[in-house]
């Protein structure tokens, strides 16, 4: 029972960290069908944030509350002076996207250095849950991606923002006739994309270490939970991050680590092949 | 569509490009000339490796430093020329084979990482160049055109194992990240715990970038090993230590890799307590070392003057070399490697010397723990070890 319950709480954990990472993508690449190479880099200014805020004598929290603001500042930027104009050009927005990628990591590296930064525990110590003890900062990162996960599906449920975001989703053209900014959206959607990104780097930050490149691990991993999940809508997400998280740390308990992330990519693919909709479609 | 891309016109800026990384990058930065000795001196500056290269390039720029101000080597100023690797193979070999074609060096020294010295090897060994390399590693090299200054498995491993059997415990639980150098660390513990009457009850290898070792560690948790041996490397170290602090795990926590350089990139708190095996700590306690730790703190500065294993073996290696050139007259690869298994030097982890047979440093083997300021605690000061290398008579 106890074997199952860590199984569970870690799977839970993969899961958060990939659900922060691959929301903010699912949100561009749904809406706007833009392939954001930089997104891992959104992560990445993230988790500096923090450092920066650790450096100046700042806390955790207030790096949590400072990222999405940060986030969705360089998300507004890189809209307003790059992504407008090749709206009409995926190719060269992958390209774009890429590059700018490579600049905001030298920039980072320029300015904090290439060497790591280790940022202390915010939340230090075990807790007792169902019969377990679990570190307290895990139990809140989950705690944390699940609210959040319910926050932006009520926002794009229940609020105007919601309603005309899944009017674009389903139909630009259409929602632009109806008289929908959908140039307006767009830039929302990227900068609140960006910034859930950056609430996803500081939320990794305190498990492992700061570097510049640190947003370019999960990169790939996020596009594989938002394709494999379904693109388009959030449950999609939510279901490909659980998929995802919780095979890789099954398969972690029973064959080594590096096989075990080779037969989670080759599962992908063969789910990908099988249902090209992702698990759930929008 | 906007311009479409035409053949003449790329090849018109492709050209452009190359000439303009010729001019700028291209300029040999040494003069040729007969009473100095160049050195092509080699680190991965950028990328992965970059939080390392400093580590290498102080301790190398302050022997430099103090041998010119001694009058260099046998009279000859010592020069050198600064690449970046770029951590990766591709780069290590393309600077090699500049430093030696074009800078016209007559050695090279530097590099960390193994993949590193494989690919300057492929290079230096059909040019003849002497190359000298820093790095405790998994100790197979066995050229005489290498020379090597870190610790190799019979040096730290097998002078370690039995001090943990007999002051720790005998279970062994080993985390590694999954490439050449713990995988041979490990065949080495094996043997060595079997030797000693201990066990190892788990060996697990991660993939560079894991950010979740949950899973190993909660069968850390099961097994409750009397030690966890970790030689997850580069910035997965401070992510496995981080995490296997926050699920409280008990085990004794050692390493054969664990130096001072680790404080800088994580919390102090999770580092107390670790148990390494290093040829040099800063703490040793002899005045060849506070003469050093002091000139290496005046010219960086206290705040850059932590000074790992690696740097030590990097400074010797420095040393050994131009001591070897003055002893040799020359700095002709066969007459310095004769030259230089003859010398010795008063290293800060003690009097050092090059074995003729295998061209690698006799090196000390001490056991230390990691203190609150990141430091350690010298718990075990083993003396001189010989390096071995099986099947090696050079």
């Amino acid at each position: 029972m106890e074997g199952i319950t860590y199984l569970f709480l870690n799977a839970m954990t993969v899961a958060s960290i990939l659900m922060v990472v691959g929301l903010g993508l699912a949100i561009i690449y749904g809406l706007m069908e833009l392939i954001n190479f930089a997104h891992g880099e959104f992560v990445t200014i993230g988790a500096y944030t923090l450092v920066a805020a650790d450096l100046l004598g700042g806390s955790f929290w207030m790096a949590l509350l400072c990222a999405p603001i940060v986030g969705a500042l360089f998300g507004i930027l890189m809209e307003r002076v790059l992504i407008r104009y090749l709206y009409d050009r995926p190719l060269a927005v992958i390209l774009a996207t890429w590059g700018v990628s490579l600049i905001i990591r030298q920039g980072i590296q320029l300015t904090f250095g290439a060497k790591g930064f280790g940022v202390s525990d915010p939340l230090v110590g075990t807790m007792s849950i169902v019969g377990v003890e679990y570190p307290v900062y895990r139990l809140f990162l989950i705690v944390t991606a699940l609210s959040i996960m319910a926050t932006c599906y009520l926002i794009i449920r229940y609020t105007r923002f919601g309603l005309d975001v899944r009017t674009v989703i389903q139909d630009r053209e259409m929602a632009a006739c109806m008289g929908i900014n959908t140039r307006r959206i767009n830039l929302m959607a990227f900068s609140a994309g960006s910034a859930l990104a950056a609430i996803g780097g500081v939320l990794i930050a305190p498990l492992g270490n700061v570097l510049p490149h640190l947003g370019l691990g999960y990169l790939a991993k996020s596009f594989f939970v938002v394709i494999v999940g379904g693109v388009g809508n959030i449950a999609g997400v939510a279901a490909g991050s659980c998929l995802i998280g919780g095979l890789e740390t099954f398969f972690n308990y029973h064959i080594p680590v590096s096989l075990s992330q080779a037969l989670v990519l080759i599962l992908a693919i063969v789910i990908v092949r099988y249902r090209p909709q992702g698990i759930i479609p929008k | 569509m906007s311009k479409k891309i035409n053949r003449r016109e790329a090849l018109k800026t492709i050209g452009a490009a190359v000439a303009i990384s010729a001019t700028s990058f291209g300029v040999p930065t040494l003069l040729k000339a007969a009473d100095t000795i160049k050195i092509g001196f080699m680190a991965p500056l950028t990328g992965f490796g970059a939080l390392a290269a400093p580590y290498i390039q102080r301790p190398f720029e302050l022997a430099v430093e103090q041998i010119n101000a001694q009058g260099g080597a046998g009279g000859r100023k010592l020069e050198f020329v600064t690449e970046d690797t770029q951590s990766s193979t591709k780069g290590t070999i393309e600077k090699t084979r500049m430093l030696i074609g074009r800078n016209k060096v007559d050695v090279l020294m530097g590099l960390i990482y193994s993949m590193e010295r494989k690919a300057a090897l492929t290079v230096s060994i059909p040019n003849n160049k002497l190359l000298v390399y820093p790095t405790f590693y998994e100790g197979d090299e066995c050229n005489r055109n290498l020379i090597c200054t870190g610790q190799i498995p019979n040096q730290s491993i097998d002078k370690f194992v039995p001090w943990l059997m007999q002051n720790v415990g005998k279970t062994v639980y080993i985390l590694g990240s999954d490439y050449l150098w713990p995988r041979t660390c490990t065949e080495h513990i094996e043997k060595a715990v079997k030797a000693s009457g201990g066990k190892i009850v788990g060996v697990e290898y991660f993939p560079f970038g894991t950010y979740d070792f949950a899973p190993a560690l909660l069968k850390v948790k099961d097994v409750n090993p009397d030690m966890v041996w970790t030689m997850v490397v580069g910035s997965d170290t401070s992510t496995v230590i981080k995490q296997y602090r926050s699920f409280n795990l008990k085990p004794q926590l050692v390493s054969n890799a664990v130096d001072e350089m680790w404080a800088t990139f994580m919390p102090k708190e999770d580092l107390t307590g670790i148990i390494s095996d290093q040829s040099y700590f800063m703490t040793r306690n002899s005045s060849a070392n506070s003469v050093f730790v002091k000139a290496y703190q005046d010219k960086f500065g206290v705040e850059n003057g932590l000074i790992p294993a690696l740097a030590e073996a990097m400074y010797c290696g420095t040393w050994l070399y131009a001591k070897a050139v003055a002893k040799a007259g020359s700095t002709d690869n066969e007459k310095v490697v004769k030259a230089i298994s003859q010398i010795q030097f008063d290293a800060p982890q003690g009097p050092v010397s090059i074995m003729a047979c295998n061209n690698h440093m006799r090196t000390n083997s001490l056991i230390g723990k990691t203190r609150e300021d990141g430091l350690f605690d010298i718990l075990a000061d083993q003396g001189m070890t010989d390096p071995n290398i099986p099947n090696c008579s050079l």
